[in-house]
């Protein structure tokens, strides 16, 4: 396992440099073109979160070696924010805490094979997600 | 970055090519820009071409179906063209439908439909 | 931001050249068909374009408006680099997207040294023969992957921004084109790698069928199970937009049940064949599936359905603007 990339979330333009540096890292270790997008898409939306409700935090993408030579891609989104009340609520499609369409954490969850949050109130947030390497 | 996307206009349409990544401000501010224009000219349809993102988040999703729908209370339609089809999959996989906005394969169809729905 | 009125005929002749690119299959194909759409549709009667190669230099691809001889001398010419052209590509000689070099502020011996001066007498607004004028073609991420170059406008005049937009935009296909392209090479030589490492490539059985110019047919066989459901979904997709389809039939006549997770996998190609621009008519619902189908809550409001493929085909056609007719 090696980090490949960090990215501060300090500012809203952040939000493009993470995506773009989860496209970069997907097609260098040759993802598929739809995975590529869809690691992209939820790199783009955790990002989001991070400067909407935290402001600041920090993403780390990795590259996996697992069992049988299958690669993934794991980007770890952390962040020193408010902490989330209920994680349950927050993981429904359409709930939101201020004027959001709910989509960001169960449609990114949708999009990859692993997906782990953890937050404490006051403390802050950590939301996991990888993404394995289809083979053929 | 003050990046702001290039707005045309052909007769009574409005063509606004994304030609990059766009950061939210420059959707937000491209949203503004669209609808200013569209009161300005008295244009009766826009088309958004998208062939060269690669990417739809739910901010920029949101941004263009709701665009469609302030256009359409200002008597404009939206058709929205040239959706890369892995962009497609992964915007209904995160759970957005975009019903609000008309779509078009490309700029050639997304003029037609347009021309379309101002005889019907 | 800029607003013009343009000449329509102009935009739309090049947007549909540039649909019409989508179909070609090489590189260089794509280069020339720009640079002789360039040279027909632009007040430019010269046109080089050149593609930034991985070792940074520019490879001269297309050509229009030069006769044979004048090709051959530019391919001899030595390539610039990307190196050699960062004094060019800068700034002050932005005009839109585009970079414009009056010939007395620059000492380039660039890409098209070849041609002879005229000796015109030189005011302001008149282009000169040493001048140079790039439409840059980038990549999603905004970084330059060739240069269109054009020379000789028929007015004699230097570039304005509204000359330039619609070319602009048509460089924008290009480029988006170009990039299809390339993934597609990539994706292939990703392929065959993993053909050399002797491992076992999924073959997938699920034929997509054209049976008119915008009309595809999926016939979908046997039992559909979510991982298949998955990859059919994708490969339609692909086709959808590699064909321009405008309707695509999914028959499942002879998929005997369909399991929910199955089921909104159909649900999901129908809206995002629509996200493209396409419409789905599924044929052949038997009762279970029909049962399944609305103990999913779907929204048949969105699907257009039809009771078998005959019906759907007829359905499709006359969607397209064309009729079946009996002919006695
Ligand atoms: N990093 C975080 N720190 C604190 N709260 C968070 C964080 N991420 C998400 N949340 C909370 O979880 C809720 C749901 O998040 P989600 O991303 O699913 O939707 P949203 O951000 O409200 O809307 P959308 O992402 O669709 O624009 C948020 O409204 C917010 O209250
Ligand atoms: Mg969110």
């Amino acid at each position: 396992m090696s980090v490949l990339r960090e990215i501060a979330i300090t500012t809203e333009h952040d939000i493009v440099l993470c995506r773009r540096a989860c496209r970069e890292v997907a097609k260098e270790y040759h993802f598929n073109l739809v995975d590529q997008t869809r690691i992209t898409t939820a790199a783009s939306e955790l990002a989001r979160n991070i400067f909407e409700y935290a402001k600041t935090g920090t993403v780390t993408i990795v590259i996996l070696d697992g069992p049988n030579g299958d690669v993934g891609l794991k980007a770890v989104f952390q962040d020193n924010g408010p902490g989330i009340e209920d994680i349950d609520s927050a993981m429904r499609e359409g709930w939101t805490s201020h004027k959001g369409m709910g989509l960001g954490l169960p449609g990114s969850r949708k999009l990859v094979d692993d997906f782990d949050i953890q937050s404490t109130l006051g403390e802050g947030t950590t939301v996991t997600i990888t993404k394995w390497r289809k083979q053929g | 970055m003050d990046y702001r996307v290039p707005i045309l206009k052909i007769r009574d349409v409005l063509i606004v090519p994304i030609q990059i990544d766009l950061d939210d401000n420059t959707a937000a501010r491209l949203q503004h820009d669209i609808l200013t224009r569209i009161e300005q000219t008295g244009a009766s349809g826009v088309i958004i071409d998208i062939s060269v993102l690669d990417m739809v988040d739910s901010y920029l999703g949101r941004m263009l179906g709701d665009t469609a729908v302030m256009a359409t209370l200002m008597d404009a339609s939206v058709v929205l063209t040239g959706m890369q089809p892995q962009v497609a999959l992964t915007l209904v996989e995160l759970g957005l439908k975009l019903d609000t906005i008309h779509t078009a394969l490309d700029m050639e169809s997304g003029i037609e439909l347009l021309d379309a729905m101002k005889k019907a | 931001m800029s607003e013009t009125t343009l000449n329509r005929r102009q935009l739309s002749d090049l947007i549909s050249i540039s649909a019409g690119m989508l179909r070609l299959k090489s590189i260089e194909g794509v280069c020339q068909t720009t640079a002789e759409a360039m040279v027909k549709h632009s007040v430019f009667a010269r046109c080089v374009v050149s593609l930034l190669e991985p070792d940074d230099t520019f490879v001269r691809l297309g050509f229009g408006g030069l006769n044979a001889k004048e090709i051959s001398a530019l391919r001899d010419m030595p390539k610039s680099t990307l190196e050699s052209m960062q004094d060019q590509l800068v700034k002050k000689f932005l005009i839109g997207r585009s970079y414009y070099m009056p010939h007395d502020q620059t000492d380039m011996q660039g890409l098209e040294s070849s041609k002879k001066a005229k000796g015109r007498s030189k005011t302001d607004n008149q282009w000169h023969p040493d001048d140079f004028l790039f439409i840059p073609l980038y990549n999603p991420d905004n970084q330059i992957i060739g240069l269109i170059s054009v020379d000789d406008p028929a007015d004699g005049l230097r570039p304005t921004e509204e000359i330039l937009l619609p070319l602009e935009l048509f460089a924008t296909q290009t480029a988006a084109v170009l990039e299809n392209l390339r993934n597609v090479e990539r994706q292939q030589e990703m392929y065959e790698q993993l053909r050399n490492q002797q491992m076992v490539v999924l073959e997938l059985s699920t034929p997509v069928i054209q049976v008119w110019e915008k009309v595809l047919v999926l016939p979908l066989i046997g039992s559909v199970d979510s991982a298949r459901a998955q990859q059919i979904m994708e490969n339609v997709l692909v086709k959808i937009s590699e064909t321009s389809a405008s309707v695509i039939i999914v028959d499942i006549t002879g998929v005997p049940v369909i399991d929910t997770l199955v089921a909104s996998h159909l649900i999901k190609t129908v809206s995002a064949a629509r996200l493209l621009g396409t419409k789905t008519i599924i044929t052949g619902i038997n009762p279970e599936v029909a049962q399944t189908l609305v103990h999913l809550g779907v929204e048949l409001s969105e699907i257009a359905t039809r009771s078998n493929l005959a019906r759907g085909i007829a359905a499709a056609l006359e969607m397209t603007g064309k009729q079946i007719v009996d002919v006695d």
